[in-house]
């Protein structure tokens, strides 16, 4: 299948309402393909039913990892996603009902994420990628859900730092990622923590071997950005593609 | 091959990783004919070996990679040797004894905690070691008798940490000032290792796992009775210099000047000025203007800092009987 294949182009708001077109869409969405919207599609929206929004698709990004622009906007991008997340935790209708230990430690998570959010979007200025639509279905629901999928995030974005780290070409920026990449190393240990009874949880480096953690050695996870992208596809409605790839 | 006794002593698996065909032909540049074969045999201990005569031994980069790496392993080996004495693992009989009052007032719980946390240290002991063994250096061996004294004191036995003997409280402080100075330092080391791009790696990854360690034990410590003004329950650093620590009580004015020093230095933990290189130019950005209204704290906390090698150098020393350059 060509990367062709694997793209529906669609120029106006009527064609959504074609068959054909409603067919493709479909296809595209099963094999994970992606779906370009023209702005004359969005042109045509009236403010009411913008498509542009979480919950729907929100277009498309492209990331070129091929220089630190590049990476960065990948960890922009994450950090998106934790930001949005944490943010959506506190306004979730459990959250008023946890225990003030668990309000807490969500809290500080949501004020740092927002932070590396707003901090990337500054340094990257014009060159940064627009903001991403995301969509966290029902992990909303509940403390363990809640809890559940912020370990996931934060345990992905410590391997996504860890990983990108060889990318970076400026001394500068690779400080900047470390800098970061340590708190989210904290916070994946306190999430992990709240929820364990065992004393291990925090840095159970058996638990993270998808992630690309070695128990033998001691190291904590690292993986390339298109299995980081591919973890975090689920709960990003915009389609996120890899443009030029990374050079180490 | 004259170097096969070194390969011997090296995992296998870690040269793979180490040496990549792909990065042994980028990072060397030019390839000679004998690496050029081994390389097309497919075999990376057999390549490695002529790599590391070859390209490592000579130029600068390589050189800082093992500077930095050997290092890594002096902190790594005071923290295993520190874990060891707290859980009576230790070779060294007089370290077990030292730490019996305070052992016994763990929870089973805090055990496997304290365990966990040690074999993570010894197992990075290990993986340094052959590590620098296969970039072809020699791993420093350190005898833990004669290197390191728990209580700060070079040798003397009564330094102002004696009390993490004793007390569990000043030994979590301990344990929590020990695993941010390792991310401190690793974080300060990193530019050092981005001539190799597998080790640069391993370096990350080991960074994260002390940052898991030390949001574990501001855990604890909190959960144990501290108040949440410094010591949070993400387990990340509020503040900086001596106040960072979150002590307890009236430590001696050692420990206190040494908690200035973990979390203060060049750069400070209470810092909020940060520097990126954005394709033509560096430019410093206050995390504490985006507009946000979190409080300086969130600011403060959501940037972990470095530390350089002489500050880290100037904290360990007292817990390192020969002198540290």
């Amino acid at each position: 299948m060509s990367d062709k294949d694997k793209t529906v182009v669609i120029g106006s708001p009527e064609q959504l309402a074609q068959p054909a077109t409603r067919r493709s869409f479909m296809k595209m969405v099963g094999i994970g393909g992606s779906i370009v919207l023209l702005p004359s599609v969005f042109a045509a929206c009236d403010e009411d039913d913008d498509l542009v929004g979480p919950g729907n698709n929100g277009g498309e990004v492209t990331l070129n990892l091929s220089n630190d622009i590049g990476i960065l906007n990948y960890a922009y991008a994450l950090e998106q996603l934790e930001a949005a997340y944490y943010t959506q935790v506190l306004a979730a209708s459990v959250f008023a009902g946890l225990p003030a230990n668990d309000r807490e430690l969500l809290t500080d998570l949501r004020n740092h994420e927002v932070i590396h959010r707003e901090f990337l979007k500054r340094a990257l200025g014009t060159a940064a990628i627009p903001a991403l639509a995301v969509n966290f279905g029902n992990a909303l629901g509940s403390r363990d859900s809640i809890l559940s999928t912020a370990q996931t995030f934060e345990d992905l974005g410590v391997s996504a730092y860890n990983g990108a780290g060889k990318y970076l070409t400026s001394a500068v920026n690779l400080l900047v990622a470390g800098k970061i990449v340590s708190v989210e190393a904290r916070h994946a240990a306190a999430i992990r923590d709240a929820r364990d009874t065992t004393g291990r949880l925090f840095a159970d480096l058996t638990t993270l071997t998808a992630f690309g953690a070695d128990e033998a050695t001691a190291r904590d996870g690292a993986r390339e950005p298109a299995f980081v992208l591919g973890q975090a596809d689920p709960f990003i409605t915009t389609t996120v593609r890899i443009g030029s790839q990374p050079t180490a | 091959m004259s170097n096969q006794p070194i390969l011997d002593s090296i995992d296998p698996e870690i040269v793979e990783t180490l040496v990549s065909r792909r990065d042994a032909i980028k990072k060397s540049g030019k390839v000679g004919g004998g690496m050029a074969a081994a390389l097309a045999l497919g075999s990376a201990p057999v390549a490695f070996g002529a790599f590391a005569r070859s390209a490592y031994a000579q130029s600068g980069g390589p050189a800082d990679v093992i500077n930095a790496l050997q290092f890594a392993l002096l902190l790594e080996n005071l923290e295993a040797e520190l874990y060891k004495a707290v859980l009576n693992t230790s070779g060294v009989p007089a370290f077990n004894t030292a730490f019996n009052t305070v052992r016994g007032m763990f929870t089973p719980v805090e055990v496997a905690t304290f365990q966990l946390i040690r074999d993570h240290e010894i197992k990075h002991v290990t993986y340094l070691q052959q590590t620098i063994t296969a970039l072809g250096g020699t791993p420093t061996m350190y005898n833990a008798a004669t290197t390191f004294d728990f209580t700060g004191g070079r040798g003397s036995g009564t330094g102002p940490f004696a009390p993490a003997t004793t007390d569990k409280a000043f030994l979590l402080l301990v344990a929590q000032t020990v695993e941010d100075t390792g991310v401190r330092a690793y974080k300060g080391q990193a530019g050092n290792l981005m001539s190799n791009n597998a080790v640069l790696e391993a370096g990350l990854q080991i960074h994260a796992v002390e940052a898991r360690h030390a949001a574990k034990i501001r855990r604890m410590r909190r959960i144990a009775g501290l108040a949440g003004d410094v010591v949070r329950l993400s387990g990340t650093i509020r503040g900086g210099g001596a106040a960072a620590a979150g002590a307890q009580g009236s430590p001696p004015q050692a420990v206190v000047n040494a908690a200035a020093a973990i979390y203060g230095g060049a750069t400070p933990e209470s810092n909020t000025m940060h520097t990126v290189f954005n394709g033509t130019a560096n430019a410093t950005i206050d995390a504490n203007a985006l507009g946000l209204s979190f409080g300086v704290e969130a600011v403060q906390e959501a940037f972990d800092e470095a530390l350089t090698r002489a500050e880290v150098v100037a904290i360990v020393q007292p817990f390192i009987i020969p002198t540290v350059s």
